[in-house]
């Protein structure tokens, strides 16, 4: 199966990689100022690493989609605000729940196909909404979530194959991450040269 | 995974051509004079309603640009090709109406072949009788100049949406499609069913179920696995599997990352100086040839690239000298490439994103921010940083 040419994209994605991860050491080592420099938990690391990918990911797309600025907003904002606004996320998802439940409650015996079918089509679109980001916007209808699907999906699976990359030449290097990205970095900007 | 590569820019633009080329694919085409002077005859030959253009034009103009070459470049062929001499003798009612049955017959998915065979047959012998019953069946309006515009109607055009189309009214199993001869009224790319042909409400929900079904096809390629499965619900599962395994993958090499080694990146300057001192074997243009050995671009192996990085870290580690001068030249935290702007840009939005939540004290990096956020505005007009920096 053919996917489009992401290679702009990887090379960006690999540079802001590189900058969100040492942006998030420092924003870890400046916040804890007890610990610098002291190894986090794997679970942090994990999680600093993956949040350090999203963005990267996600500043690298740019501005054509709306999942980017689902990604990189709440970061923007402070954590009571990030607290409201988780808030609203699950009593919005709590009144769309109700709603399908009360539909299929309500529903009694007059079932057809097409209304079991437009019910399952509507709980996964819903479910869809859940997992790309930004589809939880009650603004954004239901073409512009396959759309926005498909970029993201395009944009994931880019980033999963660096991952990979980068996880698999790390190892087998035994070299840090840093340098590993660094090489990758320079075999881009020299490739793209020629 | 992603073997082959598509030529050309980035994901959005890629995924923008996608939905906006469908539907002007045979556009250019069949553009040229000839097929308008063939256009001319068929449309003498088909309207016996004089109103025919004025009718047209006013539906057409429904949807201003691709009017013109859609509909005089489209149709001509795919009538005259199938219907051969022979019914361009019967008479101009008869004649739409084999037209519409004979583009019917192709639009449907399942008796295509079927139905392209029949016709021939069938419009040579009988034809009175069975014009006068199907356009019984179809004549609930009587109109017939509607009769007339479907024969005219862009027809390869209309096959990739036309299906999806058709998809999506048997995904959604509505009770619309009753009748088994069903003559959806094009134009160029906006079809009206029959009886709310002119509604206003009507049609642009057509339009927005045909955008989701296109939408819906395309993500069917994407997606793997996806070709087998045949309507909506079941592929909006396999999408949002798909998504959620992807998620998942991402989840799980990041915390492969993290256990090899801790995310120490405070002695970056004296990591590069000493990969510097240490060697500085082969020049450049030993990277370069190792570069070319190789069999692709860096990212679209398999990470194979990477394999040649290890034996060769000499001349890798050559090659920082160049990158630690710029790193010298810039503060520490940012990093210029040689492809300057555009990294510094998308660099400026991961830092916003990091120093917000940090509410920093650097004021020296929130001058350079500013400094770099609005040279980031001048250069690329749309781009997030400014949006972002409203946010503040």
């Amino acid at each position: 199966m053919q996917g489009p040419s992401t290679k702009s994209f990887r090379q960006a994605f690999l540079e802001n990689l590189l900058v969100s991860l040492q942006l998030q050491q420092e924003h870890t080592s400046k916040h804890d100022s007890s610990s610098v420099g002291a190894a986090m938990s794997l679970h942090e690391r994990k999680l600093a690493v993956k949040s350090s990918a999203d963005v990267a990911m996600a500043a690298a797309r740019g501005a054509g989609a709306r999942w980017t600025r689902a990604i990189l907003a709440p970061a923007s904002s402070a954590c009571k605000v990030q607290r409201c606004r988780r808030i609203v996320i699950r009593c919005r998802g709590r009144k769309r729940s109700l709603t399908t439940r009360s539909a299929r409650a309500g529903d009694g015996g007059t079932s057809s196909g097409g209304e079991i079918a437009r019910r399952l089509v509507s709980r996964r679109t819903m479910a869809l909404r859940e997992v790309i980001p930004g589809g939880r916007d009650a603004a954004v209808d239901e073409a512009t979530l396959l759309r926005e699907a498909m970029d993201y999906v395009v944009h994931l699976r880019a980033q999963v194959d660096v991952l990979r990359q980068v996880s698999e030449a790390v190892q087998r290097s035994g070299s840090s991450i840093l340098q590993v990205l660094i090489r990758g970095l320079v075999a881009y900007v020299k490739k793209r040269e020629t | 995974m992603d073997g082959s590569r598509a030529g050309g820019g980035s994901g959005g633009d890629y995924i923008s051509s996608l939905l906006n080329s469908s539907p002007m694919l045979d556009f250019g085409v069949l553009g040229g004079a000839p097929a308008l002077d063939g256009a001319g005859d068929c449309l003498d030959r088909f309207c016996g309603d004089p109103g025919f253009a004025e009718r047209a034009a006013r539906l057409s103009s429904f949807n201003g640009q691709r009017f013109a070459s859609g509909l005089l470049g489209m149709p001509p062929p795919a009538p005259g090709a199938e219907f051969g001499g022979g019914s361009r003798e019967a008479s101009s009612v008869s004649d739409p109406g084999s037209a519409m049955k004979d583009a019917n017959a192709k639009k449907r998915k399942a008796p295509a072949a079927k139905g392209k065979a029949k016709d021939p047959s069938v419009s040579t012998s009988g034809q009175a009788g069975e014009q006068s019953e199907s356009d019984a069946k179809r004549c609930k309006a009587g109109d017939a100049e509607k009769k007339v515009t479907t024969a005219v109607k862009p027809k390869a055009e209309q096959t990739g949406s036309d299906s999806s189309v058709e998809d999506g009214e048997q995904k959604k199993g509505k009770g619309k499609n009753g009748k088994p001869v069903e003559p959806p009224k094009d134009y160029v790319h906006v079809r009206a069913r029959r009886g709310q042909a002119t509604d206003s409400h009507s049609l642009a929900e057509r339009v927005r179920r045909e955008r989701i079904s296109q939408r819906m096809k395309f993500l069917q390629d994407l997606v793997p696995g996806c070709n087998k499965v045949i309507g909506k619900a079941l592929m909006l599962d396999e999408i949002i599997n798909y998504v959620q395994s992807l998620q998942r993958q991402v989840e799980f090499l990041s915390m492969k990352l993290a256990t090899v080694n801790p995310l120490d990146f405070s002695n970056l300057p004296t990591l590069l100086h000493k990969d510097m001192f240490q060697a500085c074997g082969p020049s450049a243009s030993s990277v370069f040839s190792l570069e070319s050995s190789s069999s692709a671009f860096p990212f679209s192996d398999q990470g194979d690239v990477f394999q040649s990085f290890v034996p060769n870290s000499m001349e890798s580690q050559c090659t920082l000298n160049q990158l630690d001068l710029a790193l010298s030249q810039t503060t520490n935290a940012q990093y210029g490439f040689q492809d300057g702007t555009a990294s510094t840009n998308l660099q400026q939005q991961v830092r916003n994103y990091w120093e917000d939540d940090l509410q920093s004290v650097f004021h020296v990096d929130n001058g350079q921010s500013h400094d770099n956020g609005a040279s980031a505005e001048s250069f690329h007009g749309d781009l997030q940083a400014g949006q972002m920096k409203m946010e503040f």
